[in-house]
Parts: structure tokens; C-alpha cells; sequence
């Protein structure tokens, strides 16, 4: 597939590279960094001149490689950032990268993230603004053993509920909804990986319908899963995040406007051609991390179900109704994380649709 | 003092013996540890998805060859540069410490702190300042330079005085002392020092790799262990520690060639540390060092404060999470709220220290008893000694899944963990201290028919207790570091869990204040262990 893409890929790492070690020499202290972020950039731009460059930038992800990027994958292999006259470079996330500070800090334009998590952070003083949301409905679920399933919320009461660190202000979150005190349940911290509920050290796991579901089942594991959205916690999920200053500065917002435009254009196709999203995934992007084709193609099946709203159907996907906005806001509020209409706003999709439902 | 030293010279040992004994003995060892993994995963484990069989993990490592060395390149180029940077900075800063009192007196408390630094919490800062592989590198440096520092400080201190003598005598610079006598005579202790950096460099990269990264050994583990492949989780792990322990093992060759002297000898890498007051007489009471204590802690703090809002300054960090010391200051002492701040983080630091006292006391007692064990029956030393050093180069990141999954996410995990840190230096320590009595001694505890248990506790213990405060400087921090590892992967709990969820929540003053406050306490225990370790070295100094 693509074997441009794959050049371009380590093409660019090593340009990165050697333009980092000019840079170090050349320059020091703040300038050094500067000077490499700088050299770098213009090393990527320079590979694809596109009809109108707008330059490069980079797009903070909150994950390693896996489909739930498959259509930044797609923007990239099939020339759609390019087509809009960006370069982009995808930052790999792992389980202890903050988007927020990446973002706030410029050395990514764009970055993916929550709505609690970004809320957060402009109630801490964080410049940002919600730009679009691509899980309409958060993939958030509590998923349990088949054999021993836990069918709704208040079944999980006296029960082991393994929750990771960063998920845990919306797990309080909902028990708070759910009118379960937090005492009634046993919430155990963990990290990624399911194995305590198939080993049964836990009876309940906080879990991503578009994830570990899938896992599970790849090993022989049945589980049964519902979404918290449907129980009341109505929150985005995925959510593209810019510092407001880039989108007051017309050359950043032309940027923002390009790089979410390859993004809308990638998650199109995706859901036209899941397999070629699987296999960029699988074969290109994740290359090291010997995933396997089948799982990340039911994996995307799922996203699409959230992905893919009646929202969506009228004004395109990533849309921020008011009145979701307004019940992400309510949702919000119950762990006290406090969130304004004025932290999200649609100003670049606007620009990108212009009325249509496609870009 | 350098454990590094002393694990140098325990390995020396162990290789001074017949090398037909050694290998049978590690043979041995290898295949009583398989057996007892196997038994533990056909029975105890089976079908938990936790533990697969070795067979399982060999089949595992040959199904995922190609994705094993893919990711190892990565992680092993982000590992050496780290190793190489982090090396040349310690033996540069090592070089000034030995020619100027004053610069080591200012410097070395900051040096301390590196080593007192929660790289985890660190990270993700410096995934914010940095690009690309360069947090890896950073966190591999940070990983190395202390241990370094203080073994090559100690080796250049080690020179013998009447050859310096000599070179001053007949006129020579200080260059000339250097160049000519100190930097020989720190070879060795050098050497044990950057072995024991590559399996530290290592996990400080596989640390980085945790923030994000397209490949590398952790990027492949974090996906391992989230698909629920077990056996890939093991194979990586396995993997992970297998290049470690050959970088520790090729360092160690390296270092028999080019010193060779070293083991020859026997010798032992001096045992002072740099700064701590004690390798020189006792000049002026108690009063006095007291005074100079606490001003060089003044001027120490004064150097880190100035240090943290440099960096913070020159870099032109954004104050929404680059908080400087004013920012913690109002956090926890003045701003509003200040009382609520200062009680979630007493707390913390309550079960931290809880964690990391059971930690090291476990890894303590059962490394005092494995070291006299290895002592007085050469059988244990030849089969258990291997298995140590293959077990101490497994990175801790990759270690701790495995641990929380086979004892759980309570207690006994974090004590486990915290115990592990402690017990590797001081088992190589402890052992190094129970063999330094004098030939002669020992010779007529022979000669009178004295039992070798007899030796044991008349001779060997008391030349050992001066070993055992040696290695507390560099276990006990690591006792506080390996709790807030686990707490932060493993338990929700404590100083670790705080600030992972102060970093995820935007609350950047709350992380910055738990990074003060755990690399305070952690150099706060180093240098308490000091205090202690100077009577203890006057009244049964080797030297």
C-alpha cells in the first residue's frame, strides 16, 4: 500500500532528524528547540509542494497508533491535508500524555482529546477552544463477563469496578447521575490492559465499546457492554481542541481549517472503505505494534455508530449541536468540572461546510 | 560510594572462579527458575490470562521476531544516546567536583536531586518541551548521570595519595595529577558504573515510550498489554531484559579488557561519597558541621529555585503548566485553599513513605540474607548470583505489570516493587562488604578452626555494616521512587497516583508541587542516611 507513504514516513523522521542536529549546533538554549521545531517543519513542507502551502503542522493525538485514527491515516496516505495546502505530522500519544499542554505549548496545532479533559484545562487557564467532536456519543461503557454480566447501572452497586486514572472524573461523574453513592461501589484503579476482568480479579471494567469488547472477544472471552450515553451521560468523545489565539491569527486558522478539513475527508472514507482504513492501520501506521486487520475493522464498525449521528447526518460530522453542547455541559457540571457553550464552537467546520454536510 | 563498584567487584569474583563451576551453577539456576515458571503458570495461573508458560513466551518470541527487533532498535538508539549523554555529563561534572570543592558543595545537592526526580511525573513536561525521540533520550540521561557521578567521583578520589604525592614533588599541575593518576585509578569504578547504566538507560527510555512514540519497546508493550497478549507482554518484557542484561554483561567484558588490573587486584572502588563529610577526619564538633550543613542546604535550595525558574524562563514555558517556584509556593502555602492543597498532599506523602519503609525493608532483610547466604556456600553464589544480575537489568515499567497481575493491586504489589529497588544494591553491596575483611584475619579464623559461620558473624557482619548504609544512599530514595512507580501503574494510591491525576486534570500547580515535595523527601532520606552512615563508617571503616 502506498509505498510513497511509507517513504515519506521515514523520509521525514530522518529529515527531522538531521535537520534537529543542524539545529542543536547552530542555536541554543530556546532558540535551539525553536530553531529544530522550525527546520523540521520546513523539511516536511518541502516535500509535497502543494497548490498553496500553507506550511506544516502537527496534530497531537491522544493514543499510539490504532484505527481510532484511521482517518488521519487516510487525510495523509490519500493527499488530503496535502490538498488543502498542509503538511502534517500525527503525534502519537501513550497513556500519560496530556493533549492539553501540547497544544497550549504550540508544538501541536491541533490536538484530540475530551471534553471534561479540555474544559478542565481552560478552567485552569488553558487559551482553548473545542473545534469539533467526533464521538457524538462517548464510547464509555461498562463492560463485565457474560457469564457474570452486570446489565445496568445499578447493578454495579457492591461491585469491583476497574476504572483507569484518567477515566475516573467521568466514572464519579456518572455514579453521581446514576444517584449511586461513590461508597457503594468498588472502584478499583487500573491501567489499559482488560486482563483483571478476564481474570475476574474485577466483576466490571470501565471500557471503550469500540475496544476492549473486541479484545476480549479475540480471546475467546464473552462480555456483555452498555454505553453510559445511553444511561444519561451524554458527553462528546474525541474531540479536536485549538489554542484560541490560532484561530484569531488568520495564517494559524487557515491551518486549523486545512488540517480539519483532511480530518473530515479521512473519516469519510473511512466509513466508505473500512478496509483500506484497517490496513493502513494495521500495515502502515501501527506496523510495530502487530495488530491485527480483522479486530480493527470491527473496531471502526463500532466508531461509526458513534461517529454517526442524526447531527451528523444534517450538518456533517464532527457538528456540535447546541443542545448536545448543552448536555455535555450538564454532564460536566456533576464532577464540578465547569463548562461554558463559549469552550466549543463550530467557527471552523462552519467554514469548511458552508452549509453543506460534506467536505 | 558506588554499588556500581561493588557489583563490579562481586562479578569479578564470581568470574575469578572455575568458569566450568560458574556455568553449571547458572545452568542450574536458569532451569530451576523456568521450572518454577512453568509450574506457577501450567497451575496456579492457568487460564487467567496472566501468566503464559515459557514454552508459550519462546513460541511468542519467534512468532514476533521481526516485531521485536523492529521495536528494539528504536528503544536500544534512544537508549545509548541517552547513555552517552547522560555519561559524559556525569564525568564532566565528576572532573570539576574533584577539582574544586566549592563547585562540588554548590552542585552536588542539585546532582542529588536528578537522582531524587520522579522521571515519570517529569515526562510529561519534557514531552511538552521536547520533540520527537528527545524525552526518551533526556529521560535515558537523567537515568544514568548520578549513579555515574558518584562512581567516577570515587574512583578519581580513589588515587592512590603517595603517587599524587609523587606528582607534586617533582612539580607537577594539578593537570598533571589528573591526567597522569586520577583518571587511571577511576577506571575501574567507571566502568562498574556504566554498567550498570545500560539496563538504567534502558528504562528510562521504555519510561519515554510510555508518553507516546510510534515504535519502540514500550509503544509495543502499551499495545500488548491493551490487545490482551499476554504472551507478547511476557516476550517484550523478556526481550527487554535480555538486551539490558547483554549491555551490562558487554560493558562488564569491556571493562575486564581495558582494566585489567582492576580484578587482578581485587580491589574495591573507595567507598566515599562525594559531599557526605565523612571520608575526611572529623575536623570541629558536632556544632560546627551542623552550621555547614544547613547553609549549604540554603545555598543548595537557592541553586535548585534558581535552576527551576530558569528553566521555565528561558525556554518561554506557557504558565498554564509550567508552574515555577512562586506558583508552588502559593499553592501550598499562600494562595487560597493553600490548607486543603497541603493535606491532600500530606496524605499522599504518608502512604508513599508507608509503601516505600515496607518496600525497602523487605528488599533490606531479604538481600542481608541472600548475600550471607551467597558468602558462606559458593553453590548459592554460582547458581543464585546470575539470576540477580539477569533479574536486576529487568526494566521496572516492564516488570510492574507483571507483578500487579500475579499479587494484585494492593499492598504487596507496591511493596514488591519498592522492594525490588532496594534489594539489587544491596544484596552487590552487601556481598561486596562481608568479602572486605583482611586476608590475615580471616587466615587465623581459619587457622584456629573458627566454623564459617563463626566468620560470618565475628568478622564478615561487622566489615559488612559499613556496605549496608553504602547502599541505603542509593536504595533507600529508590525505595521512594519504586512506591510512586507503583502506585502511579499499579495501586491509585499515594504520591504517584496524585500526580498522575493532577497531570491528566490540568492541575499543573498540584503536579508540580508533588515533584517538590517527593524529590525533597527522597533527597531528604539520602542525606539522612548520610548523617547516619558517618559515625557507622568511623567506628568500622574499612579504610
Amino acid at each position: 500500500m502506498s509505498p510513497q507513504y511509507t517513504d515519506r514516513r521515514t523520509f521525514l523522521s530522518q529529515a527531522l532528524r538531521r535537520s534537529a542536529g543542524v539545529a542543536v549546533l547552530a542555536t541554543s538554549g530556546a532558540g535551539a528547540w525553536e530553531g529544530l521545531l522550525g527546520s523540521g517543519r520546513a523539511a516536511a513542507a518541502s516535500l509535497h509542494p502543494a497548490a498553496r502551502s500553507l506550511g506544516a503542522a502537527s496534530l497531537q493525538l491522544d493514543w499510539i497508533d490504532d484505527i481510532e485514527f484511521a482517518g488521519s491515516y487516510i487525510a495523509r496516505s490519500s493527499g488530503y491535508y496535502q490538498r488543502a495546502g498542509l503538511s502534517v505530522t500525527l503525534l502519537p500519544g501513550g497513556p500519560n500524555t496530556s493533549v492539553e499542554p501540547i497544544v497550549v505549548s504550540g508544538k501541536a496545532l491541533v490536538g484530540i482529546s475530551g471534553p471534561d479533559l479540555t474544559s478542565a484545562a481552560i478552567n485552569n487557564g488553558a487559551d482553548l477552544k473545542i473545534i469539533g467532536a467526533q464521538m457524538q456519543k462517548a464510547p464509555q461503557a461498562i463492560m463485565s463477563l457474560a457469564k457474570r454480566p452486570i446489565n445496568g447501572p445499578k447493578d454495579m452497586i457492591g461491585k469491583k469496578i476497574g476504572v483507569q486514572a484518567g477515566n475516573l472524573l467521568s466514572f464519579r461523574a456518572f455514579l453521581e447521575l446514576q444517584g449511586i453513592p461513590e461508597a457503594k461501589v468498588d472502584i478499583v484503579p487500573v491501567q489499559f490492559d482488560p486482563s483483571p476482568l478476564a481474570a475476574g480479579t474485577v466483576d466490571g471494567w470501565y471500557a471503550f465499546i469500540t475496544n476492549e469488547p473486541f479484545l476480549l472477544a479475540a480471546k475467546g472471552v464473552a462480555t456483555k457492554s452498555w454505553l453510559l450515553y445511553d444511561y444519561g451521560y451524554r458527553l462528546y468523545s474525541g474531540t479536536y481542541l485549538a489554542s484560541a489565539s490560532s484561530l484569531d491569527n488568520p495564517s494559524e486558522r487557515a491551518k486549523v481549517v486545512a488540517l480539519m478539513k483532511g480530518e473530515i475527508q479521512g473519516w469519510q472514507k473511512a466509513f466508505l472503505d473500512p478496509t483500506l482504513a484497517a490496513h493502513l492501520t494495521v500495515d502502515v501506521y501501527g506496523k510495530s505494534d502487530g495488530l491485527d486487520v480483522r479486530t480493527q475493522q470491527e473496531e471502526l464498525g463500532a466508531y461509526q455508530k458513534l461517529f454517526q449521528t442524526g447531527t451528523t447526518a444534517r450538518h456533517g460530522l464532527f457538528w456540535m449541536s447546541p443542545a448536545d453542547v448543552a448536555a455535555n455541559i450538564r454532564t460536566l457540571s456533576l464532577v464540578g468540572i465547569k463548562s461554558k457553550p463559549s469552550y466549543f464552537t463550530n467557527e471552523i467546520l462552519q467554514e469548511i461546510y458552508k452549509g453543506s454536510n460534506q467536505a | 560510594m558506588a554499588p556500581a563498584g561493588l557489583a563490579g567487584t562481586a562479578q569479578g569474583r564470581a568470574d575469578g572462579q572455575g568458569r566450568a563451576h560458574g556455568w553449571l551453577g547458572s545452568a542450574a539456576g536458569a532451569a530451576g527458575l523456568l521450572l518454577a515458571w512453568e509450574a506457577l503458570a501450567a497451575y496456579v495461573f492457568a487460564g487467567r490470562h496472566i501468566m503464559p508458560t515459557p514454552v508459550g513466551v519462546l513460541g511468542g518470541l519467534w512468532h514476533d521476531r521481526s516485531l521485536l527487533w523492529q521495536n528494539a532498535g528504536v528503544t536500544l538508539s534512544e537508549a545509548a544516546q541517552g547513555w552517552l549523554w547522560g555519561n559524559l555529563a556525569a564525568v564532566v561534572v565528576a572532573l570539576v567536583f574533584t577539582a574544586s570543592r566549592v563547585a562540588e558543595a554548590a552542585l552536588l545537592r542539585l546532582a542529588i536531586a536528578s537522582y531524587c526526580m520522579p522521571i515519570i511525573a517529569i515526562a510529561p513536561i519534557l514531552n511538552i518541551v521536547l520533540n520527537g525521540d528527545q524525552p526518551k533520550v533526556v529521560l535515558a540521561a537523567l537515568s544514568v548521570f548520578f549513579t555515574t557521578l558518584v562512581g567516577m567521583t570515587a574512583g578519581l578520589r580513589s588515587a592512590d595519595p603517595t603517587a599524587l604525592d609523587m606528582v607534586h614533588a617533582y612539580g607537577g599541575s594539578a593537570w598533571a595529577a589528573l591526567t597522569k593518576v586520577r583518571l587511571r585509578s577511576s577506571l575501574p569504578s567507571l566502568f562498574a558504573a556504566l554498567q550498570v547504566a545500560a539496563p538504567a538507560a534502558l528504562l528510562g527510555a521504555i519510561i519515554g515510550e510510555y508518553l507516546g512514540g510510534n515504535s519502540g519497546i514500550g509503544v509495543a508493550m502499551i499495545n500488548a498489554e491493551q490487545s490482551l497478549e499476554v504472551t507478547r507482554v511476557w516476550a517484550l518484557a523478556l526481550f527487554a531484559a535480555a538486551v539490558a542484561g547483554a549491555g551490562y554483561s558487554l560493558t562488564g567484558r569491556v571493562a575486564r579488557w581495558a582494566t585489567p588490573w582492576a580484578v587482578a587486584a581485587g580491589s574495591q572502588p573507595g567507598t566515599a561519597s562525594p559531599g557526605s563529610g565523612t571520608s575526611g577526619p572529623g575536623f570541629g564538633g558536632l556544632a560546627w558541621r551542623a552550621l555547614r550543613s544547613v547553609s549549604l542546604l540554603a545555598l543548595s535550595l537557592a541553586a535548585a529555585v534558581v535552576v527551576w525558574a530558569g528553566f521555565i524562563k528561558v525556554l518561554g514555558l506557557n504558565p498554564y503548566f509550567a508552574k515555577g517556584p512562586v506558583d508552588v509556593w502559593d499553592f501550598v502555602a499562600q494562595g487560597p485553599g493553600a490548607g486543603a492543597n497541603r493535606s491532600q498532599l500530606w496524605a499522599a506523602l504518608a502512604t508513599t513513605l508507608r509503601d516505600a519503609s515496607l518496600g525497602y525493608l523487605a528488599g533490606t532483610v531479604l538481600a542481608v540474607g541472600a548475600a550471607m547466604a551467597v558468602v558462606s556456600w559458593r553453590a548459592v553464589e554460582s547458581t543464585f548470583m546470575p539470576v540477580a544480575l539477569v533479574l536486576r537489568s529487568v526494566p521496572l515499567v516492564a516488570m510492574t505489570p507483571l507483578i500487579t497481575l500475579a499479587l494484585g493491586r494492593g499492598l504487596l504489589s507496591v511493596t514488591a516493587i519498592a522492594g525490588i529497588v532496594t534489594f539489587f544494591p544491596t544484596l552487590v553491596n552487601v556481598v561486596g562488604g562481608l568479602r572486605s575483611p583482611a586476608a590475615g584475619p580471616l587466615l587465623v579464623m581459619r587457622a584456629y578452626g573458627a566454623s564459617s559461620w563463626a566468620t560470618l558473624w565475628k568478622l564478615r557482619v561487622p566489615s559488612a555494616l559499613p556496605s549496608l548504609f553504602s547502599s541505603a544512599r542509593i536504595a533507600a530514595p529508590g525505595a521512594m521512587l519504586g512506591a510512586v512507580l507503583a502506585e502511579w501503574l499499579s495501586t491509585g494510591q499515594g504520591l504517584g497516583y496524585l500526580m498522575l491525576e493532577a497531570g491528566t486534570g490540568s492541575e499543573f500547580a498540584l503536579l508540580w508541587s508533588g515533584v517538590v515535595l517527593t524529590t525533597v523527601v527522597s533527597a531528604a532520606v539520602y542525606a539522612a542516611v548520610g548523617l547516619v552512615e558517618a559515625p557507622v563508617l568511623r567506628r568500622f571503616g574499612t579504610t
